[in-house]
């Protein structure tokens, strides 16, 4: 099956006085159908780059990226994609409802489908009385919103969104994170970039992370938090005088507040304890998966292990 | 969609201030000029002015025109970097080429609402305050404007593509200058120096085969033959000016921009 994205051995580099600099090198990847993909790095290291070369804005210096198995330069390859820029910028003088009829036109769509499309659209990102605000009189997370309503505009199949939620207050992201669920129900495929790992991790299928134009890590997530996981860390209260020896296999230490931390290398032995300290009249207080966020594998991979275990 | 491009540059021309506060100016600059000598006819009652005040009207309009002109090809797609909204066209399924299509035909239709005033405003006045005649030649005579508008458009599009609106309108405008140099060469004896002036003459965007505001008051339709050699002049550059600027527009990258 032809995947919705691929990337084969793209590089580019800009062009500026003296040395070029190289802002992706030579990244291979693939975003099947129907997957949420969270595309990571930290600042400048490329994801933008490689978002906008697929949507024919960059052009590579090597390699190529695809959209459905056509080349990105081919204008055919955006027939059913959306695009949501990093920072998004629109002709304030138009209605949001003007504007999405713009979009949703050049889309090649039906006009009057596209027309009964967008009250729907706005009361989902709930701005249903944006329509015939103008532009220029949106907040900053409404017109990240209407941004994201162009991108969404002529029920595209594939979405690339670089930082879609930027802006947007929490009630806002958490809808946009069940917007992107229900796109995947419909066998959507989004693509996005973001500095909200936890969201990511909620939400995406796999993960791309790159950075200095290097792709570290594709996977899933699920195969990315097993590969990161430490262990396990118990916190609790009370107990009886046997209980600390009754906790076989776990590493055991005090904290200044009194409580007893329990850390367990596994599933087994962390089930394990559970069960004793229960069994021995202790209050749990918390259990904890140590290193097992995409966060902090995130961080290991940008070399700086060990700054968010929790 | 190359309608719906042109029609949204359209609206976008409308709504920018630039073009609002330009379009008011030059009215202002070109009343100024002509109120006297409306003013003197009228309180003479002597309402038959002659062809010179059509001619100054005339020659105001080709000024101001060629300027807009220059300003729209010179800002064609640059605003549209410069603002940010570029990359949510680009993004659509249109090849660059549409998109620079949609957004020139926008201008066009901009040029053309000016030509038009600059017609309807004449024919006001000469309903209300002059009285001379109007030569057959005039419809062909606005085509040549027409023309003349789009070789600065495509001008200030193609120099856009090189260098920032402001460097590139006075490169045009430098290069209009070569009608100077061409008067300059033209008008020395040595063989060599004529052929050079006949280069500049016709490199200038301005060449003399063009027919003249003077021309339409004083010629007829026997006489129309320069007026479809400038026409054919002016297209010749239009078409190869603006070809040039898809092709450097079609090889460009942009640069998003950046929280």
């Amino acid at each position: 099956m032809t995947p919705a994205l691929r990337f084969d051995n793209l590089a580019k580099t800009y062009r500026e006085r003296g040395a070029g600099k190289r802002a992706l090198n030579g990244i291979s990847f693939a975003v099947e159908a129907g997957e949420i993909v969270g595309f990571l790095g930290p600042n400048g290291a490329g994801k933008t780059t490689a978002m906008h070369v697929l949507m024919d804005i960059l052009f590579p210096t090597s390699g190529s990226a695809e959209i459905i198995g056509l080349d990105s330069r081919d204008p055919e390859s955006r027939q059913n994609v959306g695009f949501l820029p990093e920072v998004f910028a629109f002709d304030g003088f138009l209605t949001g409802m003007r504007f999405l009829k713009l979009f949703g036109s050049l889309s090649g769509r039906n006009l009057d489908l596209v027309a009964a499309h967008i009250p729907e659209l706005l009361a989902f990102l709930d701005m249903p009385d944006a329509a015939n605000v103008r532009i220029k009189n949106y907040s900053k997370g409404m017109t990240q919103k209407i941004g994201l309503a162009q991108a969404l505009i002529g029920d595209p199949q594939i979405l690339i969104l670089d930082e879609p939620t930027s802006g947007m207050d929490p009630i806002a992201k958490a809808r946009i994170k069940q917007l992107f669920i229900k796109l995947r129900s419909e066998g959507k495929t989004v693509f996005l970039s973001t500095h909200i790992l936890s969201d990511v991790e909620d939400i995406a299928d796999r993960v791309a992370i790159i950075n200095q134009g290097e792709l570290l890590a594709y996977d899933r997530v699920s195969s990315l938090l097993a590969a990161n996981k430490r262990g396990f860390k118990i916190v609790f209260a009370g107990g009886d005088a046997g209980l600390p020896s009754a906790l076989v296999g776990c590493a055991i230490s005090n904290d200044s507040q009194g409580r007893t931390e329990v850390s367990c290398p596994d599933p087994k032995s962390r089930d394990f304890a559970l069960q004793t300290i229960l069994q021995h009249g202790g209050d749990i207080i918390s259990l904890k998966t140590l290193g097992g966020s995409l966060q902090s594998q995130f961080l290991r991979l940008m070399h700086q292990e060990g700054l968010s275990d929790d | 969609m190359i309608s719906t491009i042109a029609l949204h540059k359209l609206a976008k021309l409308r709504h920018s201030r630039m073009i609002l506060i330009y379009i008011i100016g030059c009215g202002c600059i070109s009343l100024l000029t002509i109120l006297p000598v409306i003013l003197m006819g009228v309180v003479s009652g002597n309402r038959t002015v002659g062809a010179d005040t059509a001619l100054m009207y005339f020659a105001f309009a080709r000024f101001f025109g060629l300027v807009a002109a220059l300003m729209l090809g010179a800002t064609l797609w640059r605003q549209d970097e410069k603002d940010g909204t570029l990359l949510t066209f680009m993004a659509r399924p249109l090849s660059r080429i549409e998109l620079l299509v949609g957004k020139s035909l926008g201008c066009l239709y901009a040029l053309l609402i000016y030509l038009g005033a600059v017609v309807a405003f004449y024919m006001i006045a000469h309903l209300l305050f002059f009285r001379f005649s109007i030569p057959l030649s005039f419809p062909l005579y606005l085509i040549q404007e027409l023309q003349f508008y789009l070789v600065y458009f495509a001008a200030g599009a193609f120099f856009s593509s090189l260098l920032n609106p402001l460097l590139a309108a006075t490169a045009v405008l430098g290069w209009a200058f070569l009608a100077l140099l061409a008067k300059i060469f033209l008008s020395l004896s040595p063989a060599w120096c004529r052929v050079l002036g006949k280069g500049f003459r016709f490199l200038s965007l301005d060449s003399d085969i063009s027919y003249s505001v003077q021309a339409l008051f004083t010629a007829d339709i026997p006489t129309v033959m320069p007026l479809f050699k400038g026409i054919t002049y002016y297209l010749l550059w239009s078409i190869l000016l603006f070809s040039a600027a898809v092709v450097l527009f079609n090889r460009r990258e942009f640069a998003g921009r950046r929280s």
